[in-house]
Parts: structure tokens; sequence; C-alpha cells
């Protein structure tokens, strides 16, 4: 009996007598079966080996022909050469405003193949089918959101995908992974299992996670393939720019609930004898807040210390000053809590992004502010990634968490180039709290490349 | 289902248990009052709600039971904004206005943006303020709320709390005292896979995804939590699943084990699927009443249980069952080409005996042909003349059958009446064994008559004491046979020869004569 490959649900059945590698003996089906991933490696083995099959795996959409607009930057060229050097596997990693997804676009052009894009959020999906859509000239699919369209050139979120990935995983050629550093979370990281696709291309700014795993990458679409800077690019490619510091102090009343909030859970951790050390040492004092109720007090303690740290009135002083010292330059205003977007949206009349806030009038109000009807905008998280906001001169970060990565991203909303721009990142800092810690530590990474140049 | 961060469990030596709000009064009260103010608050604002809401965290009761039990409030309650305008046609409005400004910094300047924007609007200052962030969560008005009773708040509760827990499985195993069909239908739905295995007539099944048989995934696992009230709906159920469970540093595999009998109470399937019985389709719903009707000792069966046929399970859509004697019945109704294939090459891999399909003329039909087993076709409606044709040879054969093992010398004839009932129990086999086997082998001393088999002695007493009374009344001649301790005497007294003759429809002017040519 010829051997004969086929899908089922996120993985291949190979039927017929031949034992390939990374597959398992399913009784439940009588074939052996291997994870998707494993595709290309089995279609090798058997060429290699000369064993007949059919191959009934992939069910491709029929494209026309790709051809698209843009022509590559040198940087941009050589990265996707890089690309394919390496087997049409990889991450790029170029830093926000450096056009990835031109890379992602002249890679999709040269391989002539039904391509999915995979990226975080709503708008990110919006805003590649727009790019691509113009690339191409052709319709675009998309995933997620509530409509579900598939198309030769889709775009998904991480979690239509991982949802879905047992029926889409046969339909492409190509698979592009926008913000790459989502896929090795434990369940993202079964997209790329469950797809047969033997071309994979990542793309970040940011290649490491603070917890390691971005050592699966390597398993799951190639390592890093390529990679530059914003120090590489500044001034040349993108804008030039300053970081600087503005440190308030707390409020009389702010500074004495902060005192006595935070020494209530010094004083719970040192009774305890509880080290808090790192990221695992504080989940497990969450998990302990679980059925521990004075582990959970300390806790609630611990937030609203932080919480006046992060949301001190003494902010909102810094903040009217420093936007009315830079009156006309486009500026978005980031913080941690929805809290904190609120009362600057309520107290300034300034749009507001939240993860409420329907796409439509999301996309309302980005249009509104790349056209200058709009100065401002204050938002959260959902703007960290991925998002093009063009001609943003400045960006000030009211508030945030320790992560390298978030920072980078905020840095890269406001480093897109244009003629006489010069890009301006505040950090307004409440002094002698563990904010100020928490602002040293994001900055870590960004200080070592700023070193390496 | 509940969010994960709401989850109460224990885990203790590799076990977990989730931890069940008891339906206890103190719970039931707090149930109750948690109703009662999503009642008190209906017209009010969300903000306000969860406010009052909040303080029964600290009445001695874990917060996440409090906020698991309002998470399952909220489904029964729609929230909606009240407003003036449409609120982001307002914020566009603000927003535009404010931008004439390098920065609304006052009070007078925020004033002065909100009477422009209003007057460009057509309504009051106040009536912008009023709108501007009414679709904010917190400003949102509770427009209805449906009230539930707190028992099934609690109950309800118990089992998010379960599919909560399961969303971290790896795999589930389970048996079920039915709802098979539903079972299956559920389990491949959600894209599930399953390997049954039958110890000591039990069906354990086991239930993964295709990608667990690489490594352990909690991919399956909020289909499997999906799968849960299927399970329950069963009589009874005993289910095991492994939980992935520990940080992510130092993962640890613990067990689930649930049971029935143990946890019924806490974790009622819903209440309005459990009383009736289902049915597919109206054909089959017509088919069930129209048998029953019959009243021919089989006992019919929905969804009698699995039949295992090569890799997968089958479940036939009914079960006849009589003296031990089983036999299944299984409508295919109007289905689609890839349904009639798929359902073809289950039924070529079924080795089961006395395997009726019913199907619908309506389709192409010769490919049964191959199926073991015998086929009706149907227009509209399952006809119940060839089922009870079927069932009825079925019985003779298996009488025929049993008849041959009957050993004579075994069977203890003594007394003046004996009950075949009685003989086939004691022989095993069915009363039309020990019936054909008793007319093959007729013995001297006795005659059956009907289901009694009677003494030749015991008979000419009978017939003595009716010859006095020949030409006499029908209740005398009964009568008399009763006192013999007959039960039903009419069949006695026909088969010694008599017949009734009536006049009119009046018992006591009947008469018993004998006819001619009958011995005794």
């Amino acid at each position: 009996m010829k051997v004969r490959i086929e899908y089922d649900k996120g993985t291949l059945l190979i039927r017929g007598d031949a034992r390939v590698p990374n597959s398992h003996w399913d009784a439940r089906s009588g074939a052996y079966r291997a994870l998707a991933l494993h595709y290309a490696d089995i279609t090798d083995y058997l060429e290699s080996s000369h064993i007949e099959y059919v191959d009934e795996a992939l069910e491709l959409l029929p494209v026309p022909r790709l051809e698209f607009r843009a022509s590559l930057r040198d940087y941009q060229t050589d990265a996707l050469d890089s690309w394919i050097q390496a087997g049409k596997r990889g991450t790029v990693v170029l830093p926000t405003g450096a056009g990835k997804t031109i890379v992602a676009v002249g890679a999709i052009g040269t391989l002539q193949t039904p391509s999915l894009v995979i990226v975080p959020t709503l708008d990110l999906v919006e805003q590649w089918r727009r790019v691509l859509a113009a690339e191409f000239s052709i319709e675009i699919g998309t995933y997620g959101g509530g409509e579900n369209v598939l198309k030769p050139l889709t775009v998904s979120t991480y979690d239509s995908a991982y949802l879905r990935a047992a029926e889409l995983g046969n339909r492409f050629g190509l698979v592009i992974f926008d913000e790459v550093h989502h896929l090795p979370a434990p369940g993202y990281r079964h997209i790329a299992e469950m797809f047969v696709s033997k071309a994979r291309l990542g793309l970040t700014a940011t290649y490491e996670r603070a917890d390691g795993l971005h050592s699966e990458l390597q398993r799951l679409i190639g390592g890093k393939v390529y990679e530059l800077t914003v120090q590489d690019l500044a001034e040349e490619h993108l804008s030039g720019y300053e970081v600087a510091h503005l440190f308030v102090d707390l409020m009389p009343d702010e500074a004495e609930e902060y005192t006595r909030m935070h020494g209530a859970f010094i004083d719970y951790i040192e009774r305890r004898n509880i080290l808090m050390r790192t990221q695992y040492d504080f989940s497990r004092f969450i998990m302990r807040s679980g059925w521990d109720p004075e582990a959970r007090k300390a806790l609630l303690a611990r937030n609203r210390a932080l919480d006046i740290a992060l949301n001190s009135r003494a902010k909102m002083e810094a903040l009217k000053e420093l936007l009315l010292d830079h009156p006309s330059d486009q500026t978005i205003i980031f913080t941690q809590h929805n809290k904190l977007v609120d009362r600057i949206a309520r107290t300034f009349l300034i749009p507001a992004i939240t993860h409420t806030t329907s796409k439509g009038e999301r996309r309302e109000i980005l249009g509104n502010f790349h056209d200058g009807v709009y100065r401002m905008i204050v938002t959260s998280k959902v703007l960290d990634e991925g998002v093009d906001v063009p001609d943003a001169a400045q960006a000030i970060i009211l508030s945030g968490t320790g992560s390298s990565r978030e920072f980078i991203q905020r840095l890269g909303r406001v480093l897109r180039k244009r003629e006489g721009k010069r890009a301006r990142l505040t950090e307004i800092v409440t002094r002698d709290t563990t904010e100020t810690k928490i602002s040293h530590r994001r900055k870590r990474k960004w200080r070592d490349a700023e070193r390496a140049t | 289902m509940l969010p994960s961060n709401l989850l109460i469990a224990r885990s203790r030596s590799g076990k977990i248990k989730p931890v069940y709000a008891p339906l206890e009064e103190r719970y039931v009260e707090l149930a109750s009052r948690l109703i009662e103010t999503y009642e008190a608050h209906v017209g009010k604002r969300q903000g306000e709600l969860v406010k009052h809401c909040r303080q029964f965290e600290g009445d001695g009761f874990d917060y996440r039971l409090v906020r698991g039990l309002l998470a399952l409030l909220n489904r029964s309650a729609v929230f909606e904004p009240q407003s003036h305008i449409a609120p982001q046609k307002a914020r566009r409005e603000v927003f535009t206005e404010a931008n004439r400004y390098a920065l609304v910094a006052t009070n007078e300047m925020k004033k002065e943006v909100m009477a422009q924007a209003a007057s460009r609007l057509g309504i009051s200052p106040l009536q912008l303020e009023e709108s501007l962030w009414s679709d904010a969560e917190d400003e949102l008005v509770l427009e209805r709320f449906v009230p539930l009773r707190p028992r099934e708040l609690i109950q309800q509760y118990n089992l998010s709390l379960t599919q909560t827990l399961l969303f971290k499985a790896v795999s589930l195993e389970f048996t079920a005292g039915g709802n098979y069909q539903r079972i299956f239908r559920r389990l491949k739905y959600l894209g599930l896979m399953y390997t049954v295995e039958q110890v000591g007539g039990i069906y354990r099944v086991f239930v993964d995804g295709p990608v667990s048989l690489f490594k352990m995934t909690e991919r399956y696992g909020t289909s499997l939590a999906k799968l849960l009230p299927s399970i329950l709906e069963a009589r009874e159920w005993r289910l095991k699943a492994h939980i992935l469970a520990g940080e992510r540093q130092a993962p640890k595999l613990v067990e689930l084990e649930l049971d029935s009998d143990k946890v019924k109470e806490f974790l009622n399937a819903p209440a309005a699927e459990e009383t009736r019985e289902r049915f597919d389709s109206s054909v089959e719903a017509a088919f069930a009443r129209s048998f029953n009707a019959l009243k021919l000792g089989w006992i019919l069966k929905r969804e009698p249980e699995l039949l295992t046929a090569g890799r997968y399970v089958f479940i036939p859509d009914f079960g006849f069952e009589k003296n031990g004697v089983k036999a299944y019945l299984e409508v295919v109704g109007f289905w689609t080409d890839e349904y009639l294939q798929k359902k073809l090459g289950k039924l070529r891999e079924l080795d089961v005996e006395n395997l009726l399909i019913a199907v619908d003329r309506n389709l192409s039909c010769a490919k049964f042909k191959e199926v073991k087993g015998l086929v009706i076709f149907f227009d509209k409606k399952v006809p119940l003349k060839p089922v009870v044709d079927y069932l009825k040879q079925l019985e003779e054969k298996i009488d025929v059958q049993q008849a041959e093992t009957i050993d004579g010398t075994r069977l203890g004839l003594t007394g003046d009446v004996i009950d075949v009932t009685q003989l086939a129990d004691e022989q095993s086999v069915s009363v039309g064994a020990v019936v054909r086997w008793l007319q093959a082998n007729p013995g001297a001393q006795y005659r059956l008559i009907g289901t009694l088999l009677i003494s030749e002695q015991k008979l000419r007493v009978i017939a003595e004491r009716l010859e006095a009374l020949e030409g006499s009344a029908l209740p005398a001649a009964l009568g008399a046979i009763e006192e013999e301790g007959f039960s039903s005497p009419e069949k006695v007294l026909e088969a010694l020869g008599y017949v009734v003759k009536w006049r009119g429809l009046d018992p006591d002017s009947a008469t018993i004569r004998k006819q001619p040519g009958v011995p005794l």
C-alpha cells in the first residue's frame, strides 16, 4: 500500500507501510500520526528514502499573481535574503518603525503562495489588512473580532489562530508571525505545531523573553536570522530621539498612605521570611494569597501602595506642564492602568483608547490623530504593540511595568522618521517609591544597546 | 465557566477537588441576597451594583466564591448605556472642540468646550455631560435581570467551577449510564477523540485530542469542559481527569475524580434537559409511542448501550429486550451522503447480532444490503409490522434453540398444577422454549393448558364436576374450576372441550356445552 499523508485537525496521519520520523502509532485511528509541524521533515525523509507517497496534507487556495508596490530598503532586502538563505524559516528582528511589514510583503511576493499573517491584536489585524490590500490590490481575509473570512492572504489574531489551528493548519504555504515573541507562550505555540506550512517568518523588535522561552522559537519557526536595533537605525532610517525623566513627589496624604500600605506588605513578608527576588517568588506569593487571608491582605496593601505611586495626583500636574511645554507635538500618553486613562481623558478631554474602546471608535480616534484633528491620545497597554501611529513626536510614560519590551515598544511609537523631527520620550516617575526601581528596570535592555553603539 | 483566577480547588497528594459551595443555609442565604441585590438595582448604574456586592466578600466568604456567583448573575443581566445621544458622537464633538486649545487645562476652558460642543449637537451642556461617558462599564445601567432560584445559582456555580478546573485538563475518562448518543455527538462536534474499553459490561471512554498523542496539552481543556454537561445528564456517571497544576516552572499533573453518587446534590445538570426522554427526530418518537402501545412484553429502550464497532463506538437508537434476548434498531433518517457513507463503514465493522436497520426510502439504499441484519425501508414513518414480525421470529428462533438444550429428566414434574413460567426460570430458558419442549415430548400424566401444566388426574376431577353442571349457567362452571385452584378458568374450560353458548351479553344467561369428540 502506497504511503498516504493526510491532514487531520492539526496533525498528520500517515497511512501505509512506512514509519516516518517524529510520528507515533495512533491506535485510535489505525495509522501513524505526527504533529503538522513536522510536515517538512516527513516529506524530506520520504523523498530522500525514495518512498513513493501520496500527499494530501495541503489544501491551498489558488492564488493570483501577487505583485506588490513597495520597494524594499537595503536593510529590508538584507533581512529577506538572510531569511531565504536560512531555508525560509526564522525570525527577523527590527525596531518598531523600521518597516517589518515590508519584509513580510517581500516574503509573500517572493514565495507566491497563500499566506497567513498572525498578529496579537485586532488593531493589528486591521492594520495588516489595510497594508496587504494596498500592496497587493486583492481582497484580504481576516480572522478575529467576530469576522472570519478565508482568502489566499489572510490576517488573524493569535487567539483565533489558536482556536482554529485545526481547520486552518493546512491552508497556507507561508505563515508570518508578527510580534513573534508571543508565540512561545504554552498555548500559542500550538499554532506553529498545528500548521503544515514549510515557510515560516517571525517578526519582532524584541526577540528575548524575560522567561527565556524564546529558545522554543528555534524549533517552532527557526531562530534569529537577522537583527538590527533602534540605535543601528536612528538618524538614518529612524527619527533621532531623546529620553528624559521627570520626578515628582507624592502629595502629603498620598505619601502617608503609601508608607502605611507599603509598610504592611514589607512587614508581612519579613514576618513570614518570604524572599521576593524573582517573578517566580512573586507568583508563589500570589498563589499563597488564594488560601492565606493574611497573604491576601498583604497583597492588597502592596497593590494599593503601587496604585498610589503609579497614579499620584502629582503626576497629573507634571503632565499638564509637559503638555503645555510642547503645545504642537503630536503626543501619546501611556499609563499602566485604565483608571488613570479615564481620569486624564475626563480631566483634559483627551481621546482615550483602552481595551473597552470599540473597534470603530479606535479606528476613528487613530484616524483623527493621524490627520491632526486630535493632537493627543491617552492609552493604557493597547497601543504598546505594533499599531502604527505615524508622526507622533512625543511619548509620555505616566506609568508602566518593569518590562524592557514595553519600554522599547513605547519608544518605537515615536521613531518614524520625518524631515526635521526630533522625537522625545519622557517618563514621569514618583520619587522614593518602588516605581523608581520599576523605571530603572524597564530601561535595562535599551541602555545595553545604547552602550553598544 | 469562570475566569481562572476565581477557581477554588484544593489539591493534596496528587488529587484535586473543586471546593463546591454546599447547599447549606448560609450559602443559600448568600445566593439569595446577591440575587435580591441585582433585582433591587434594576435601573441603577453598574458601578453602584458592583460596589454593593463587594460588601459580601468580607462576610466570611471566599472573595472568589462571591465574584464567581456575580459572574454567573451577570449572565442573566442586561446592562445598557443611558444616553441622550450616542456617546461616541458626543466624544467626537468634544475632543474636536478641545483640540482647538493646546490643552484644556482649567475648568473654565472645559466649560467653554462643553458648551460649544453641546450647542453644535443641539443638546444642553448637562445632557452632554451625562452622555459623554455613559458607555463606560461603571456607568452602564442594569436594564433587565432575570432572577433565578438561589439553589439553582449555587448548582450553576458548582458546575462552572468544575468546568473551570477542566480548562486545564489534558485528558478525561468517564463511564456513564446512558445518554451516549448526545455525549458522543457533542464529543465529535468539539473535535475531540476517544477510545473505548469494555470491562465487565461497563464502557470506559477515554477522551483527548489529536495532538495529545505527542505531548501533554491543555489545548483540549476548554472542549473537555464543554463536554461535561452532556456527561452529567446521564443517570449515573463517573469521571476522572488529569489536570495540569502548579506553576509553569514546576508543573504537576493532578487527578480530578468525580462520582455522581457523591456530588449529584451539588452538581445538577440543567434541569430542563434532564427529565423527558429525547428523540432525535419525530420519526423515532412516533415509533416508540406506537411500539409501546402494543404491549408485546419487549422492553423498549432508547439508546440502550454502546456497541463497539472496530475503532468506533456505535449507539443504536433503540434496544429491545425480553427474557435476556436483545435486539437493536437503528433508524437512518434523512441524511447527507457523507454521513451515510460513514454510517455504512461503521455498520460494516459492527459484529452485532439482531440488528434491524430502518432506512428512509428517499435515500439510495442499495449499499445497505451488505450489512448484517434486516433492512426495513420506510416513508415518513417506521412501520411497526416488520419490526414486530422480526421480533416474533426472533423469539421463535430462540425458543427452538433453547428447547434443544432442555434436559427432560431435570424438569421436576410433580404436583397437580405446574407453572411453566417457573420451569422456564429454573432452566434459564424462555417460556416458549419449555412450551415447545412439552409439545414435542407430551407426557402421559400432564396436559399443557396455556402456561400451566395440569395433571390428568386433576383434569378428571374438574371434568366430573363439569359433567354434573352440563347445560347449566357459565358462572357456576367457572366457579367450580376456580374452586380447584385456577385463576383463569376460561382456558381450562376450553381445553376440556366445552363451548359457551351466549344468549345476549349477560354471562348469567350463558350456558356451557361439551363439544363432541373431545376426550374427557
